[in-house]
Order: C-alpha cells, then structure tokens, then sequence
C-alpha cells in the first residue's frame, strides 16, 4: 500500500500522465486550427471514435499499426467532411451539427463492431508498441518519461512544434487566423475562405482521428463502444485554456493527463484514498483552472458566426 | 482618356428583388466619377459586381478593353480593381503590416511594409507604425490604410463606397486632393456618394441610380444639384419644406449638467455636457462618428452612469434601465443598430412589441390572444407592413423595422425621447415618415433628441443643433443661428468666440 | 438559433417528420448492411414497441427519464444554452430521491413519495444551476461545464455506491439497497406507470412556461437575439441562471422518477445515456413541449423495442443511436441558412413570377 507521496515520486506517473493526455491533445490541438479559422467543432467525439475504430478496422485488414492509423485519420476525416458542409457550405447550426455527429459516429462505430466482428467482441489488433529513443531513453528522469512512448506520442510532440510554425510563421495560418478573426473582410482581399475553413476543419479531423487512433492502437489494443469516453469534450475546455496556442495545449492537456494519471495510480496500487472521488479530480480541475482563464482570454472574433457571401 | 471600365447592361437579382437592371457604366482613366443614388438604389451592388463580391445575373464587364469574367475579388484585383469600403474591411486584431499583408503588400514585419508603401506613400503620406493593431487606430486612418494598400498593389480602377461618411470635413478635403492626384497620375476613381456637395467638388462625370436603373449620366459642372437631387428621387423634390409650427417648448424634461464619461482605460470619452431638451421640441446632435455620441447615448439610454455631474429626467436622475419600468421612467429609446440592439430578429413582432416600455403590459402570466390583437392593432397604427403579429422581425424591411421599434418606444406616451441616427439606411419615403413621427411627438410637447451623424437630417429635424467632437459639445444654438457652414466647422473641431455666446440664450438653465 | 418559426406549425412538423423519415431509412440501410431485412426488423422493432399492453408499458418506462431529461434541455435551448449535463442531472436526481428514501425507510409513502421527487428536483437543479452560475457570472461555457459535471457526478455516485451508501446485503455490487415499497411510484389501474402523471405535469409546466409566462417569453427573446433582449432590459444572467437550474430540475425529476418507478435502487450503470438521447430528444422536438413529448415518446419507444427486438432479431441497439443521430443532422440541414434560403427562393417564385420590388422593400 503505496502513500500518495511514493506515487508523487515515481515516474511511472509521469510517463502515464503523458499518454493519458494525448488524445485529447490531438483533438485540442486540431480544434485549435479549426477555432482560428472560425469554426466551432463539438464534433470531436465523434471523430475521435471514428478513428480509433477505423484504427481497429485498418490493423485488422493490414495486420500492421500504420495501415490502422491511415484508415483511423480517414474515418475521422468523413466526419470533419460532414461537418464541414454543414457549417462552411450550408450555414448550418454547428453546434448541433457537432452533437449531432457524436451522437451518430457512437452508433455508427458501434454498429459497425458488432457486424464486422459478428456477434464477439473486437479482438487485439496489432498495434503501436512502446519505442524507446536510442541514447535519450537512458538519460535520467526524463528519458524513462518522455522517451519511452510509443511512436504516435513522438508524432504528436512534432506535430505541435509544425502547428505553432504554421499557425504563426507562414502566410497560410496568417490567412487562416484573418478568416477567424475577419471573414468578411479577408473575403474581399481575395482570400478563399471557404477552401480555408475547408482546411482547417479537415486537419482538425485528422489530428483528432490520430489521438482516437491512439486510444484504440495505442492503449487498449482493440475498439469498445464509446471508448472515447468524454474527451472531445474536454478537448473544448483545453483549447480555450491554452488560449488557443498550440505550445500550451501541450501543458493544459497534460493537467487533466495528470490528474488522470494519478487517479489510475491511486486505484492500482490500492492507497487509502477513494479512487473514485480521484478520478472526478481531473474535471473539476480543468474546470477550475477554466473558470479562471476565461475572461481573460479573447477568442477568434468570428468563432461560430456563419459566413456567407451573397 | 482611355476607358478602363465598361459594365454594360450589368443585371443583379437577390430573390425576386432586382438590385441593379440593365446598368451601363463607363470609367475612363484619370477619370473621378460619381456613383449617385439614395439608399437602396443599387451603388453598392453595382460596385460590388465590379469587384467580384458579387457574381452578376446577366451584362458584361469589360477592363481595357477585354471582356473579363469575375469568380471573386481574386480576380478583380488581378485586374487592378480595388475597393474602399464604407466601413474598413479590416482584421481588427491582427496588426498593420499583417494587414498590409493579407492583402498582398510586404512580407508582415513592419520594415517589409514600410519598404513596399513606400511609392504609395508619396501620393497619400502613411506614417503609422506596421506594428500597431488595426483595432486601435481610429477610422480615418484605417481608410487611408485601405487606400494606401490598394496603390501599393498596383490599383489602376478604385472604388469608393460612402468615404467621406467617417471623415471631418477637414479630412474630407484631404482626401479629395488626394483622390484628384490619383486621378492625375492615370487612376480611374468610381465615388460612391448620396451627398450632392461632393459630386460638385469632385466629379467629372456623374451617374445617377434609382431603383437599381440607371437615370443618366451628366456633368455635374452643367447640372445644377436641384436637378440631380430630383433625379435621384425622381420626384420634383423642393427643399423639403417644413411644414410645422415652430417650437414652444416647455420645461426641460432631459437634462444633462456636467455629464461627462471615461472609457475603460479612465480616458475621457465625453467631457462635461450641459445639455436640456425641453418638451415639444427637437434638439439635434450633429457630429462625426465617434467622438462621443455612444456615450452620450449611452447616458440617456440608462446604460451608465455619469462618471461625473448629472443625469436628470425632469429633475430626478435617470437611473440604471432595469429599474425603468418599476420607477415609472418613460423615455423613448430609438439606438442606431437595429439588428443588435432594437429587435430581436428571429422573435414574432408581437413579443418584439412586448419589450422595452412595453413589458409591464403582462404580468407574470401572458394573455396570448389578447396581446396578440393588442399587437395588431398598434402594428396597423404606426404603419408596419405587413401588420403581421406573427411575422418574425427579420422578414420585415429595414422601414417595417424601425417603425415597430417606435411603436413600441413612442406608444407608452414618454416623457422624451432620444433617438440615434433613426433613419439610417432607410429610403426616402420610410425617412419622411420617421420624421413625421418624430415631428407629432414634438407637437403633443415630447422633448426629443435626435444623435445623427447626417447633417441633412439634422437641417430637416432641429430646433437647436449642438454638435459633438472630440466628445465636447458645442451649442445647442437656435436653428436659425447657424447654417451648414458653421456646423461643418463646429464638427472640424473648430471653435470661435461666437460658439459660447451664442448658446441659445433662451436655453438658460433657470 | 434554429428554433419553432412562429406560428407556422404545420411546416415545421412536416420537416421533422420528413427528417425522421429519412432517419429511419438510413437505419434501414444500416440493418441491411448487417444482413438483416430492414422490413422484418421494423416490425420486429415495432411489435417489441407497441406490440402488446406489457410493450407500451415497457416502452413508457423507457421514455420517462428521457423525455423528462429532454423537457429540460429544450427549456436551456430556448434560452440559447446547451445542457448536454442530462446524465449528470439524472444521476443527481436520482441520488437525491435515494437519500430520502434511505434516510427515513419507515415513514408513510404518501408523504415522503413526493418528498423524494422533489429532493430529487431539487438536486438537479443546484447540479444544472453550477453550470448556470458559472456560465451568468463567468461566462463559462454551459456545454463544456454541464459535459465536466456528468463525470463528477458519475464519480460521486459511484463513490458512494462502493462505499457509504452500498448495499449491505447486496453481494458487493456497487448499487444501493433497493428503496422500501412504500416509496415506489406503483401504476394507475395495474398498467400505466405512475411516472406518466409526472410526465404529463411536467409537459404542462413546461409549456405554460414557455408559451404563456413572462420568464418564459424573456428566455426565448434571449435565445432568437440575446443582445436586443440585453438592450431592452431583459436581466439576462438571472434568466439564464433560472434556465440553467429549470435544465437541472428536470432532468434531476428524471432520474427521480426512474429511481422510484422502476430500477428502485441506485447503481453507477443507472441510466443507459438518456442524458445524451435527452439531447437529440429536445433538438427533433424543436425545443416545444409538446414536441419534445412527442418525440421523447417515440424515441423511447424505439429504444424500447430495439431493446426487445435485440434478442429475438439480432437487431443491434446501435440502430437508435444511428437514427437519432442522423434525424438530427437532416434537421440541421433542413434549417439550414443555405437551405433555407433556397426554400424561400423557389416559394416565392411561384408565387410570385414576375414580381419586382425595390432594394430597401428587401428584408433587412
């Protein structure tokens, strides 16, 4: 019976914190590029299971991870598909629209378990396994953390790096951030807003895919019903945490990692606290840490108003 | 002169509306032409073709010369088109050189915009540093910035809409000048106006639109402005006479002494106002956009306190709007967005009736069937069209529309009234009848204050004229005391001795 | 905010019927795919539903908590709030009712009954009204806060099912004890659950609210335009704080009624995602009373006899989450700006063929 304090101390936490986290940084990570451009996607849920079953689907036909993953970003990216004609195209609610697409994408996903797999379960499937950084791995404290993970987890650190890059350092996020923040002037400088939100949503789709794609291939090894268990939503929450910045997505996303992490430490190692009340922990600290954010954060201007051109 | 522009036969159609019918027009190089027509007449349409905002249903475009097909405002601003909107398109929160930027001009970093303005700027002098937010600079500068950024794209065709509606008259003949360059160095200009005195000031040639047809295109040096006035409303058009009795006003009903504001960075957005609108008449504010009239209106309103001196309805202070209707206060209250602030746009107009003044007609419990004939009734009275109970506000034109929000703000006999810019984008006949409104409010001894950055409304309304810059005001003085002349200069911010002695003497606060 | 278009009923009930028509044809292409007969299915589906006086009731008790739950997310999404914190208000609620009745075991049922049933509103709605506290006051986001209380409410009633408040003599699973007779809402007449007088008070109320209330008004001037309503006076925060903790009352009357209706005791599998299918509920119901019940009562029925049909069919329960989902998102479509406006287009067309009107005639 460990104390609180010896699992403060190990750093098997750490390197849990880090794969909890990740799939709701994917997901937060792509709604960034869709909110900058203006768009509000609820619909994360729905890609994210799109993906991690799409994950389970493509591994079981290649019988390779990869293969998994390309067919997880695709499932994903039907959903963002949908969800981009609807708010872009047809100026349609898109709030509804993203609920919507939830609610579908977990029957949908369901649906398409029980008949593939007729009658049993989804079996394992072959997945990501854990690949250690050669000479990193051996550094102390943060090599058995950080370089220790499994492939996606890598993916996901430069796919942060690249979005800061694009959002701030390349005419395409300037564009970008304008048909967030103005779609109808940037509209009359000739920029296709349209295409752009286009873009981003489907990005946002893709990145959200790959954070389901790691629930399913990267943890569990197979696909159950509503595996995504809540985190699109969170997703919502870290974005606005983080301001809508893709470095501390990194850090918002790892809070609520963190004190999941500590939950599921909690309950394997049997300590004197109630688990259950840990794992209710993350939330309401997300939630706080909102409530103290917000108010003080300025999101894109355009954010859910539609835009249409006569 | 070559022609640079041709748009011949240029059809546009929203729904079954037909915003432009059959339109020629033509633009020679060095050439400023006026684009002349009252709200609603299709200028903006027309212009918004020429620019790729909006795809046309039938006509061609021709620029030098070749017939050009428009997917968007790309394609026009390959072709050299740029255009100057009346309210500057610009990304508030991003800064100048992105903007710059945005739209073709340097690389985003302030040096690459200085550097790539630079053969702009000896046309149109630019010094403001590329790295302020848009949203910070005031409008005036945000449209030289649009202008500056169009030269420096190579713009050979620019398009004006309604530029001079933020400007001073001062900063109005700058810009003219500049636009006279422009036109020297080969530019064609198009001026979106309603204002005659420009087209005389400026304009080589004028075409005059009404109902989305073209009327004629003249030559405003052979055509006197009477002509050109009725032309664009098409109807023998007098200086619009006046026909009321003149004022007797009773005792101040709206007083503001020593009323002044601070914006949220504590700078001073209003100083000190003494102001009193007396019942049964029309005092009317003129003044630029911005400089004070949101808060002055905002004092009236009862959405903030003075953060000095005094607010009063008939001698008690005007408290915050939500005590309203429990103390009995009753001022009209006619704010200048209508979308935002007057109606709810997807609510029927009977619940829209229902607000403002007009909540205490229920209790708790609502009769609908009552409330709804109630509603009819005062729809028919003021005019709407159709008098529609159950017709959402949206579906009703911007005239239907205003006239429901004076329904509900005039029908509960209030002690005064204040209305900002009431008759914005409203055709001629919705603005007569708007001022008929206002006119038998001021005869059955309402004190009414119009805010209005039109000086021909104000001419139109006023029994005194005050005029705001800088959030200073000037005045009221008598109606007969000032002419356009002196309020143009009042709204330049200049002042003389005459202003402070010739403050209505009979206006004095016993 | 696409909500009931004044007065014209009849259109806008022929969209929601057309949007669940094309619903139940994808489910239909679905159960093909699955290699069943879409026919026979929804027969099978159907019979399972209505079939027989023990299916209607089955079929009741499914839609109770649901369209109780959706009474209260229409009433939010008037107001223009999201309450997507269904689940979560029903685990309140149903907690509240529990606590009553294991608190006081002995005393009569005809008092504490409904002592129970308000406890349990009362619950849901201090659970609604945090996420209408902080959305008035911080301006937090309804639809992030209400998804963040579902888990902290499903962690609390978990916790104490495990714990204080676990059965004794219950073999270790994490559910209370079963709640005395006394307490349980029995049924009219032998057949029809009790739970549906909750139902039919609670549709009244809601519609009274809405369609002939002040407040009710106010809530949805601020949810068709929330900054007129602002500028008129409207106290918008405390309307939607009251919006808020209305959302939570119901859905806690939910998770009440289903605890002293049907499961009697509390358990952390308590409720199969009413809260979520609330959602959908409220949305095809239009946000109305009477939609919402209408559409609560299908809905629930179909649940109810995919439930049954799952066994004897082979029928997947996923197909009422694929129709749910998908009638949502033809409603969506169907209202539409884009659409809309199309619609509007070709209307007025053929009434009008040759009309003309100058541009200030068109609507601002």
């Amino acid at each position: 019976m460990s104390s609180l304090l010896d699992i403060l101390g190990s750093s098997a936490l750490y390197a849990a914190a880090i794969r909890l986290a990740l799939p709701v940084f994917l997901a937060a990570l792509g709604e960034v590029y869709a909110e900058r451009a203006g768009l509000v996607n609820v619909g994360l849920e729905g890609m994210m299971l799109a993906g991690a079953f799409g994950g389970v689907y493509g591994a079981h036909l290649t019988g390779n991870p990869i293969g998994g993953a390309v067919m997880g970003v695709l499932f994903a990216l039907v959903v963002a598909a949908i969800q981009s004609t609807i708010a872009v195209n047809l100026g349609g609610d898109q709030i509804v629209a993203g609920i919507a697409l939830n609610i579908a994408a977990l029957g949908v996903t369901a649906f398409l378990a029980r008949t593939i797999w007729a009658g049993g379960d989804v079996p394992q499937v072959a997945h990501f396994d854990t690949l250690a950084v050669p000479g990193l791995s051996d550094l102390p404290v943060l090599g058995p953390i950080v370089f220790e993970q499994n492939a996606l987890v890598y993916l996901a650190g430069l796919l942060a790096l690249a979005s800061w890059w694009a959002l701030t350092r390349t005419t395409w996020g300037l564009r970008l951030r304008a048909c967030g923040e103005a779609p109808r002037a940037s509209d009359s400088l000739g920029i296709p807003v349209f295409a752009i939100r286009w873009q981003a949503m489907l990005i946002c789709g893709a990145l959200t895919g790959l954070g389901g794609v790691f629930l399913s291939l990267g943890e569990l090894f197979t696909f159950t019903d509503g595996m995504s268990g809540g985190r699109g939503y969170i997703a919502l929450a870290v974005v606005i945490i983080a301001r809508w910045k893709p470095a501390r997505v990194v850090w918002a996303a790892l809070l609520f990692g963190g004190f999941e992490a500590l939950a599921f430490r909690v309950q394997a190692t049997g300590a004197d606290i109630p688990y259950e009340l840990m794992l209710a922990l993350p939330y309401v600290m997300t939630l706080l840490v909102y409530a103290g954010v917000v108010g003080r954060v300025t999101p894109p201007a355009a954010l859910g108003r539609v835009y249409t051109r006569t | 002169m070559s022609t640079l522009v041709r748009m011949h036969e240029v059809v546009k159609r929203f729904d079954d509306v037909i915003a432009c019918d059959g339109v020629t027009l033509e633009l020679g190089s060095g050439e400023i032409h006026a684009l002349l027509g009252e709200n609603g007449a299709g200028k903006t349409t027309l212009m918004n073709v020429l620019y790729g905002l909006t795809r046309a249903d039938g006509g061609t475009i021709e620029i030098d010369g070749r017939a050009v097909e428009l997917s968007g405002p790309a394609d026009a601003i390959a072709l050299g088109v740029g255009m100057v909107h009346q309210h500057p398109l610009l990304v508030g929160p991003l800064t100048l050189a992105e903007n710059m930027r945005l739209g073709g001009v340097g690389d985003g970093t302030p040096a690459g915009m200085a550097a790539a303005i630079a053969p702009a700027t000896k046309l149109i002098p630019f010094d403001v540093d590329g790295a302020t937010r848009v949203d910070e600079l005031p409008l005036s500068v945000r449209q030289r910035l649009e202008i500056v950024r169009c030269l420096a794209r190579g713009v050979r065709i620019l398009v004006l809409d309604e530029p001079t509606a933020v400007l001073t008259p001062d900063e109005v003949a700058q810009l003219f000048g500049q636009l006279r360059e422009l036109a020297g160095a080969g530019c064609g200009v198009v001026l979106i106006t309603h204002k005659l005195s420009e087209v005389g000031a400026l304009a080589q040639r004028v075409t005059v639109l009404r109902g989305g047809r073209k009327v004629g295109t003249y030559d405003p040096a052979a055509t006197p402005a009477r002509e050109l006035a009725s032309l664009m409303v098409g109807r023998e058009l007098g200086e619009e006479r006046r026909e009321r009795p003149a004022a007797t006003p009773g005792a101040p009903r709206l007083t503001l002494r020593g009323a002044c504001c601070d914006d949220p960075h504590g700078a001073r957005e209003l100083h000190p106002v003494d102001l009193d609108v007396r019942g049964g008449e029309i005092v009317c504010l003129a003044g630029v956009e911005g400089n004070g009239q949101r808060p002055l209106a905002e004092l009236c309103f009862g959405l903030r306190a003075p953060a000095a001196g005094e607010a009063l309805l008939e001698g008690e202070p005007i408290p915050p709007h939500r005590e309203w209707e429990r103390r009995g206060v009753r001022i009209g209250r006619v704010a200048e967005e209508r979308r935002q602030h007057g109606l709810v746009a997807d609510a029927p107009l009977w619940r829209n009736l229902l607000l403002g003044p007009m909540a205490a007609r229920t209790g708790r419990l609502v009769r609908k069937r009552r409330t709804v004939a109630w509603a009819r009734g005062v729809l028919e009275e003021y005019g709407v069209n159709p008098p529609d109970p159950h017709a959402l506000a949206s579906s009703l034109s911007g005239g239907n529309q205003q006239k429901v929000v004076l329904a509900r703000e005039l029908d509960n006999d209030p002690r005064a009234i204040v209305a900002v810019n009431p008759t914005r984008g409203l055709d001629v006949g919705a603005q007569r009848e708007v001022y008929a409104r206002l006119d038998r409010m001021r005869a059955e001894g309402v004190a009414v204050l119009v805010i209005s950055t039109d000086l021909d409304e104000v001419m139109r309304l006023a029994d005194r004229v005050g005029v705001l810059y800088g959030g200073r005001l000037s005045g009221p003085f008598a109606r007969e005391q000032v002419d356009r002349e002196r309020l143009a200069l009042l709204m330049a911010g200049m002042r003389d001795e005459r202003d402070d002695a010739d403050r209505d003497a009979s206006a004095v606060i016993s | 905010m696409s909500v009931l278009r004044d007065g014209d009923v009849r259109a806008l009930a022929l969209r929601t019927a057309v949007a669940l028509l094309g619903a139940l044809v994808v489910g239909g292409i679905a159960l093909a795919l699955a290699g069943l007969d879409p026919i026979a299915s929804y027969q099978a589906i159907l019979d399972n539903a209505v079939g027989d006086g023990f299916a209607v009731q089955h079929s009741l008790l499914q839609a109770l908590p649901l369209t109780l739950t959706a009474l209260g997310v229409a009433v939010a999404y008037r107001a223009g709030l999201f309450n997507l914190g269904g689940e979560g208000q029903i685990y309140m609620g149903a907690l509240g009712a529990v606590g009553v009745a294991l608190l006081f075991p002995d005393a009569p049922g005809a008092l504490l009954l409904p002592a129970a049933l308000v406890c349990g509103m009362v619950a849901g709605a201090c659970w609604g009204g945090i996420a209408g506290a902080l959305r008035a006051r911080l301006g937090l986001s309804e639809l992030i806060v209400t998804i963040m209380l579902n888990f902290v409410a499903f962690w609390i009633v978990s916790y104490l099912v495990r714990h204080p408040l676990q059965d004794p003599g219950g073999a270790g699973y994490p559910q209370t004890a079963a709640i005395s007779e006394a307490f349980r809402l029995g049924t009219i007449g032998g057949a029809v659950p009790a739970g549906a007088i909750v139902l039919a008070l609670a549709v009244a109320a809601v519609w009274l609210l809405l369609e002939r209330s002040r407040a009710g008004l106010e809530l949805k001037d601020i949810g068709d335009g929330e900054s007129a309503a602002r500028f008129a006076g409207i106290r918008v925060e405390r309307r939607l704080l009251l919006a808020m903790a209305l959302a939570g009352l119901f859905g806690g009357l939910g998770g009440a009624v289903e605890l002293t209706g049907n499961q009697y005791r509390l358990s952390d599998f308590f409720t199969p995602g009413w809260g979520y299918a609330a959602i959908a509920v409220a949305l095809i119901g239009r946000g109305t009373a009477l939609g919402t019940l209408g559409a609560g009562l299908l809905i629930g029925a179909l649940r109810s006899g995919i439930d049954g049909a799952q066994g004897v069919a082979g029928i997947p329960e996923s197909v009422a989450e694929i129709v749910q989902g998908t009638a949502v998102l033809f409603l969506i479509v169907a209202n539409a700006d884009v659409v809309v406006a199309a619609v509007k287009r070709a209307a007025r067309r053929r009434a009008r063929p040759t009309g003309r009107r100058t541009l200030d005639e068109q609507p601002a």
